[in-house]
C-alpha cells in the first residue's frame, strides 16, 4: 500500500458516503449555474449585429438546451 | 444482416452523393485559409451538424449501444452532462475568442501565448494521437461494416479471388473515399459531407430507436421488461443515469461529474483541434457561436437515438454474449428490407464523418504547425493548398497501411487503448489552455513543465493500474473501477495546474503587452 492507495481509499469512502440524491444536485447545479450566467450575458454578445428579433438571440436557444439538461437530471 | 438489392442502391447513392459534394467543393481553392478553414465561409447550421457527426463515429454507435446494453442509461451522460454544458460555455467564451484571434490551430495559440516548445509538444501529442486513431477508426469501421453488411466472397464464384480479402477491401474503400473528398475539398468538403452524414445518421438511428421501442411496448414496456429480467439474473442494465461510487460499470457519478463533465468534456469541446477547427472556419463570430448552440441542441437527442436501442436490445435479446452486437442485432431483426440499406448508410456516414475530420485536422497540424512553422514557404498561396493535399494523401495512405497492419494483430482492445491515450494528455492540455487564457502570470516555463508533469502523472496512474505492476509490488489496484480513464484526466489536470502555479511564480513574468490580447476576462478578450 502506498500513500496514493491510502488517499484513494479515503476519497472513495468520503464520496461513497454522499447520498445519490445529493450527487444528483451537482448534476443539476452545473447546467443551472451556466444558465444563470448565460441569462446575465448582455444581448450584444448573444445576438447577430443589427438584429433585434428574439429568435435571433442565441441566449434563448442555449437556455433551451440547458433547460432540457436540467429536466433530464431532475426527472431521470 | 442480409441486404436486398434496394439496400445496396441506397448505399451506392450515399457514396456517390458525398463524392459529388467533395468534387464540387474542390474548385476555387487558392490559399491555406481556403483549404484548412473553408475560406472562413461556413454557415452555423453546417458547422453544428458537423460537430455532432464528428463526435459520433460508427464505432461509437456500436460501442455506446453496447455499453447501454451492458450497463444501462448511464452511458448517456457522455452525450448530456458530458457535452451540452461545455458546448454552451464554448459558444460564448472560447469559440468567439479563438475566432477573433484568427488562429488556424490551437498549438498556434500556444506559441503566441507561451513559446514554440509548448506549440511543438501539443502539436506532437495531437498528431500522434490522430494519426494512430485514424488507422484504428478505419480498421474498426471496416470490421463493423463487414459484420453489418454481411459481405463475404464465395471461394468458388466469379469473385473467388477476393475471398478472404474482404477486410482489406473494406479498409481500402473507406480510406480512399474519405481521403478523396477530404483531399479535394479540404475543411469545406468535410463539413458539408458531415451535414449529409449527420442527417442520414440521425434518420437511420431514429428509425431503429422508434421501431425498437414499438417492439418492446413503449418506455413503460421497456422498464417492465428490464425489471422482469432483473428478477431472473444479475447484470441487467439500469435505467439510472447516476450510479454509485462502487458501481460495477466504468461510470460512477464521481468519474462522470469530476472526470467527464469538468475535465474531459471541456478539454474536448474547447481544446480538441478536430472539433474547434470547424468553428474557426465560420463566416462570422456570431455564426461560430450559433454553430455550437445548434450542436448542443442536437446533442440532447443523441442518447435517445443510440443508448435507448441498446437498452431495448437488452430487454428484447437478453441472451447476447457480446454487448457490441446489440445494435446490429436489433437492426437486423426489426428493420424491414430496404430500410436496412438506410441503416447501413447511417453507420457508414457516422464512421466516415469521424475519419474525414481527423484526417483534415491531422493534415492541418502537420502542414501548419510543423511544415509551415519550420519551412514557411510551404504555406504560401497555391503551394499551401498543394501541400495540404499532399499531406492529406500521405495521411490517408498511412491510415490505410496502419489499419492493414493492425488487422493482422490480435487487438480487440486497441480502440480502448487509444481512448485511454487521449485521456493522458487531454487533462494537461486543458489546464495549460485555461492558464493561458485566464491567468496572466502563467509563464512558458510553467506551461511546459506543467504539461509534462500532467502527462507523466497520467502515465504513472495508468502503470499502477496494470496487473503486472501492482501484483509484482504486492499492492491492490489503485482504482476500483474498470477502465478508470476518467480519473486519470482529473488527477493529471490538477497536477498540471499545481506545477504551472509553482513554476510560474518562480520564473520571470511575460511582458503584459505581449499577452494582453490573448487573455480572456469575463468572456471578453
Amino acid at each position: 500500500m502506498t500513500p496514493l492507495h491510502r488517499t484513494g481509499d479515503l476519497l472513495r469512502e468520503a464520496f461513497a458516503a454522499i447520498p445519490l440524491n445529493a450527487a444528483r444536485l451537482l448534476f443539476v447545479a452545473l447546467p443551472f449555474l451556466i444558465l444563470v450566467w448565460l441569462l446575465a450575458l448582455p444581448n450584444e454578445q448573444t445576438t447577430a449585429p443589427g438584429s433585434r428579433s428574439a429568435t435571433h438571440n442565441l441566449k434563448w436557444w442555449a437556455a433551451l438546451a440547458l433547460l432540457i439538461q436540467i429536466a433530464i437530471y431532475v426527472l431521470a | 444482416m442480409r441486404l436486398h438489392p434496394v439496400d445496396g442502391l441506397v448505399i451506392v447513392a450515399y457514396f456517390a452523393a458525398i463524392l459529388v459534394i467533395g468534387y464540387r467543393l474542390s474548385r476555387g481553392m487558392r490559399s491555406s485559409a481556403d483549404f484548412f478553414l473553408a475560406g472562413r465561409s461556413l454557415p452555423w447550421w453546417a458547422i453544428g451538424m458537423s460537430l455532432v457527426a464528428t463526435d459520433i463515429g460508427g464505432t461509437d454507435i456500436v460501442g455506446v449501444a453496447g455499453a447501454a446494453y451492458r450497463y444501462g442509461l448511464a452511458v448517456a451522460n457522455f452525450e448530456w452532462i458530458g457535452c451540452v454544458p461545455a458546448m454552451i460555455v464554448a459558444a460564448f467564451v472560447f469559440v468567439p475568442h479563438f475566432w477573433r484571434l484568427g488562429i488556424t490551430t490551437l498549438p498556434e495559440f500556444m506559441e503566441r501565448r507561451y513559446n514554440p516548445l509548448m506549440r511543438l509538444l501539443l502539436a506532437f501529442c495531437w498528431l500522434v494521437f490522430m494519426a494512430c486513431n485514424l488507422g484504428v477508426m478505419l480498421l474498426a469501421s471496416a470490421k463493423m461494416l463487414l459484420a453489418l453488411g454481411g459481405l463475404r466472397f464465395s471461394s468458388d464464384g466469379a469473385w473467388a479471388a477476393l475471398a478472404g480479402w474482404e477486410l482489406a477491401l473494406a479498409i481500402l474503400i473507406l480510406g480512399i473515399t474519405a481521403g478523396a473528398y477530404t483531399l479535394a475539398g479540404g475543411l469545406a468538403a468535410v463539413v458539408y459531407t458531415d451535414v449529409l452524414q449527420c442527417a442520414v445518421m440521425i434518420g437511420g438511428c431514429l428509425l431503429v430507436a422508434l421501431l425498437s421501442l414499438v417492439e418492446v411496448g413503449g418506455w413503460t414496456g421497456l422498464l417492465a421488461a428490464l425489471e422482469t429480467h432483473a428478477a431472473n439474473r444479475a447484470g441487467v442494465p439500469s435505467a439510472e443515469l447516476i450510479l454509485p461510487v462502487d458501481t460495477e460499470s466504468p461510470f460512477p457519478w464521481t468519474g462522470i461529474f469530476f472526470g467527464l463533465a469538468l475535465v474531459l468534456s471541456p478539454a474536448y469541446w474547447w481544446g480538441n483541434q478536430a472539433i474547434v477547427q470547424r468553428s474557426l472556419g465560420a463566416r462570422s463570430e456570431f455564426e461560430a457561436k450559433a454553430s455550437y448552440v445548434w450542436g448542443a441542441l442536437l446533442k440532447n437527442l443523441i442518447p435517445l437515438l443510440i443508448a435507448v436501442p441498446g437498452i431495448a436490445a437488452a430487454a428484447l435479446f437478453p441472451q447476447l454474449t457480446d454487448a457490441d452486437e446489440a445494435f446490429p442485432w436489433l437492426a437486423a431483426r426489426i428493420l424491414p428490407v430496404g430500410l436496412r440499406g438506410l441503416f447501413l448508410a447511417a453507420f457508414v456516414a457516422a464512421l466516415m464523418s469521424s475519419v474525414d475530420s481527423y484526417l483534415n485536422s491531422a493534415a492541418t497540424i502537420l502542414t501548419h504547425d510543423f511544415l509551415g512553422r519550420y519551412w514557411r514557404s510551404t504555406i504560401q498561396g497555391h503551394t499551401s493548398v498543394r501541400s495540404g493535399r499532399i499531406v492529406t494523401a500521405l495521411l490517408t495512405l498511412w491510415a490505410i497501411l496502419f489499419a492493414l497492419w493492425l488487422s493482422g494483430l490480435e487487438g480487440a482492445t486497441i480502440y480502448g487503448i487509444f481512448q485511454t491515450m487521449m485521456s493522458f494528455f487531454q487533462g494537461p492540455a486543458l489546464a495549460v489552455l485555461l492558464a493561458g487564457l485566464f491567468w496572466s502570470r502563467a509563464t512558458p516555463a510553467g506551461a511546459v513543465t506543467g504539461f509534462v508533469a500532467g502527462v507523466v502523472t497520467s502515465l504513472v496512474l495508468f502503470a499502477m493500474q496494470q496487473p503486472i505492476v501492482y501484483q509484482t509490488a504486492g499492492w491492490k489496484p489503485l482504482f476500483q473501477i474498470r477502465e478508470p480513464y476518467l480519473y486519470y484526466s482529473v488527477w493529471s489536470f490538477l497536477m498540471t495546474w499545481l506545477v504551472i502555479a509553482i513554476v510560474s511564480c518562480v520564473t520571470p513574468r511575460v511582458p503584459a503587452e505581449r499577452i494582453r490580447p490573448l487573455l480572456l476576462r469575463g468572456g471578453r478578450a
